[in-house]
């Protein structure tokens, strides 16, 4: 009866129980592919805060809420960022839509992410509460007294580099991680399956011929 | 939230239960499969490898009685427990099987003759072939190639010298270079992990084809002194020979009836009894009894044999040089040869291409061309010559002239070709054309007017206006014949019926030239009476005529360039909007 492994995850298992040494191979091989980008991505990262926002860097004061939101918004530390910047090798779990991701990229630093993301929705950044129209909303606008906030902050992430896409939706752009993983232009995945590809062919081999290749 | 790209995600669909229970079903199986295998490999790879060991001893002792005959062959039979010691050292040293050690050498042995060389090459062999990661015996075969003047193989590990260089290079220039780029790659590659394994699977293989000479020995005797066809059958039919044994016992038995054999037998068995153990009377008449010695011996001789094996040493290694330094005098000689041959051909090739332009199409151009294109005749006669004369560099330099004038002929030709269409073409830039008419009449060295040109085309060119308008009567007279070049009646004035005077009449008439100003006034009397005459004649076909009348409308000249012209329409359009006027179908009232 043929036995057939079905799935990355199941893969690895069957790897580590019977190929012990083809999973370390294989996972060595992924980590190099996302180490690249990752060390590209923090690469991109500013030492300083970017646009001479000299006040957004931390410099271990405490930091109190401005806002409505318990959490303080994250000063700007280049070390706790790129060390945010990392990459993770265990499938996530299933999502709504069925699907599991093998590996990730991750940039899970607050200020990392606001870096990443900032004038994705508004290029020439939010409204601010002192340039707000008579009538308009106050939900969702920035809370600073200078009208300009949103477009000079933004104008200032832009000093890291462009909005970059590394997929065909309007959500994947970013300047850091995204950027980097755009510029690797799928070497990364490519890698990625490669080394799955032929764990799998090799792990084959010894079931059906009881060698090694 | 942390930013996330998600890599090579994978569609999971409700069967994850499913999934596992494979996988368990997979470990479950895989185990039950171990443990089968474990408990079948144990007998089935000792089998193998008494299989693999025995195939392995015919092998290398194939392979050493090979190179032993060919040492007789070269007359090198003193050389073989030499060449034997050799291979076995450098086996252990280099880390590459003797399996492929000794065609190698066999290979350079047999080619340069000499033991001392194919050593040195043998050495370099190995080198080559850790450096490049081609076999040891393909390097060699390589190698024994390029000794005998074939280097063309050796292109594959990347010299840095062109093919070209290979051939011609003799082979002490290609052993240096060799040596040279591959120096002490086979040391370094005894260094790694990889090399060390090799050495540990050469100790493998010797201890394999050792058991396998010890299985063979073992089935020989067994087999008794008649030897056995392969030692791997009877390993398989190791069963039938138990039979067969039996079946011999019984025959053994049988011929104790004969009474021939029945004192020898038995007088045999009871010499070898051992009272403490009668079984080994068995034994010892099993043994195969040693073979007499038939090759006659002779102690004459023998302490200067020592003396005559450096004789023939020394004679075989002297004739490998003297073979070598042949070869390397053909080499050059063909080399030489070669080269001679090459530049031979290439001028051949040279006047064979160039000679192929003289084609038929090619001599129907020139017979069109004739008369007009002068400098390219010339050139064309010029190149011939130099054809017939064998002169190669001539020739070149004549043929890169002709291509120029030819190109500048067809361009001309094409151009008074085209002057009809272009004529009625109202946006034709006709400054530029006829500028390079003259260009390309100039370069040619042709001295027809340009306006003989046009108006054998039936055309009138006015060099003043640079423009073109077609001649309303085409009259050939001698006014407008030229001869090699020269204009005929030169005297004369070139004053046609419709036509304007030339340039040249022109300024000589406005200069008051007493001759030319008579000659105008008298063609214009002439022509007067003509055109009188012509009006007559005119008059009297259309009476004729149904009243139909064909009204030919030329366009003089270049009316306007792409550009004013659409300016124009826009100008015209702001014009009509500015009055009021629509330019919309659904605004003009139809």
């Amino acid at each position: 009866m043929p036995v057939v492994v079905e799935g990355v995850p199941e893969l690895k298992r069957a790897l580590k129980k019977f190929a012990p040494d083809l999973r370390a191979q294989m996972d060595a091989e992924i980590r190099i592919a996302l180490k690249e980008v990752r060390d590209a991505a923090r690469n991109k990262v500013p030492g300083v805060p970017p646009g001479n926002l000299y006040n957004w860097a931390d410099t271990g004061a405490e930091v109190n809420s401005r806002t409505s939101k318990a959490r303080e918004f994250p000063k700007f530390d280049s070390t706790m960022i790129r060390r945010g910047i990392t990459y993770k090798m265990g499938a996530t779990k299933r999502n709504r839509q069925g699907f599991s991701a093998l590996y990730s990229l991750f940039n899970s630093d607050a200020a990392g992410a606001i870096a990443e993301w900032a004038g994705r929705v508004n290029p020439g950044g939010r409204v601010q509460k002192a340039g707000r129209n008579y009538g308009q909303s106050s939900k969702n606008i920035g809370q600073s007294n200078n009208p300009n906030a949103g477009r000079i902050f933004v104008g200032a992430m832009n000093g890291i580099g462009p909005l970059k896409q590394y997929d065909k939706f309007n959500r994947g752009r970013g300047r850091i991680l995204y950027a980097a993983y755009a510029d690797n232009s799928g070497k990364a995945l490519d890698s990625v399956m490669k080394a799955i590809d032929k764990a799998s062919k090799l792990l084959n081999y010894r079931v059906n011929y009881g060698k090694a290749a | 939230m942390a930013i996330r790209i998600d890599i090579a995600s994978e569609f999971k669909d409700k069967g994850f239960k499913q999934a596992d229970k494979a996988t368990t079903s997979l470990q479950r199986n895989l185990k039950s499969l171990g443990k089968t295998l474990v408990g079948v490999l144990s007998v089935r790879e000792v089998v193998q490898f008494g299989k693999a060991s025995v195939r392995a001893f015919e092998e290398d002792e194939r392979a050493a009685t090979r190179l032993t005959q060919t040492l007789g062959n070269l007359g090198l039979a003193f050389e073989d427990s030499r060449v034997t010691a050799y291979i076995a050292d450098l086996e252990r040293a280099s880390g590459v099987l003797d399996d492929k050690l000794r065609p190698a050498f066999q290979s350079l042995l047999t080619t340069t003759g000499s033991v001392t060389k194919a050593q040195d090459l043998l050495g370099l062999a190995l080198d080559v072939a850790a450096g490049s990661g081609q076999d040891v015996t393909t390097v060699a075969g390589d190698l024994s190639k390029a000794y005998v003047g074939n280097t063309r193989s050796l292109a594959k590990y990347n010299t840095g010298l062109s093919r070209a260089e290979l051939q011609t290079a003799n082979f002490a220039e290609v052993q240096a270079l060799l040596a040279k780029q591959f120096s002490g790659q086979n040391a370094a590659y005894l260094d790694t992990y990889s090399g060390k394994v090799a050495v540990l699977n050469i100790a493998y293989a010797n201890m394999q084809e050792t058991v396998g000479q010890g299985l063979v020995d073992a089935f020989t005797i067994l087999q008794g002194d008649k030897g056995i066809g392969g030692g791997v059958k009877v390993m398989d039919g190791f069963g039938d020979s138990i039979a067969n044994t039996t079946r011999g016992i019984a025959n053994l038995i049988a011929a104790f009836s004969d009474l021939r054999t029945y004192g020898t037998t038995v007088f045999e068995f009871f010499r070898n009894v051992d009272p403490f153990a009668p079984w080994s009377a068995i034994t010892q008449m099993g043994k195969v009894k040693p073979k007499p010695f038939q090759t006659p011996m002779s102690v004459s001789g023998s302490t200067d044999a020592q003396v005559k094996i450096d004789r023939a040493r020394a004679k075989a290694e002297s004739d490998a040089a003297k073979r070598a330094k042949e070869l390397l005098a053909l080499t050059k000689k063909q080399v030489k040869s070669q080269e001679a041959l090459n530049k031979k051909k290439k001028e051949e090739g040279i006047l064979g291409q160039i000679a192929q332009r003289f084609d038929l199409e090619r001599v129907q151009i020139a017979a069109a061309l004739r008369g007009q294109i002068d400098d390219v005749e010339r050139l064309r006669l010029e190149l011939m010559q130099a054809i017939l004369d064998e002169d190669v560099k001539r020739a070149i330099i004549l043929e890169g002239q002709l291509i120029k004038a030819e190109a500048a002929a067809k361009e001309l030709a094409d151009l008074l070709d085209s002057l009809d269409e272009m004529v009625g073409d109202p946006f034709v830039d006709w400054p530029s054309k006829i500028t390079r008419i003259q260009e390309l009449l100039k370069q040619l060295n042709i001295k027809i007017p340009i306006e003989t040109l046009f108006a054998e085309k039936g055309l009138r060119l006015d060099q003043s206006t640079m423009s073109v308008t077609k001649l309303e009567r085409m009259d050939v007279d001698a006014n407008n014949v030229y001869i090699n070049g020269q204009l005929m009646n030169q005297n004369q004035t070139m004053v046609n019926t419709g036509q304007a005077l030339s340039a040249e009449v022109w300024k000589e008439f406005t200069a008051d030239n007493p001759l030319v100003v008579a000659a105008v006034e008298n063609a214009a009397e002439a022509n007067l009476a003509l055109a009188d005459a012509e009006l007559l004649l005119a008059e009297s076909l259309l009476a004729e005529s149904d009243g139909t009348i064909e009204i030919n409308v030329n366009v003089d000249g270049s009316i306007i360039s792409e550009g004013d012209l659409a300016e124009t329409i826009i100008n015209e359009i702001y014009r009509n909007q500015r009055n009021g006027t629509g330019i919309f179908l659904s605004s003009v009232a139809i």
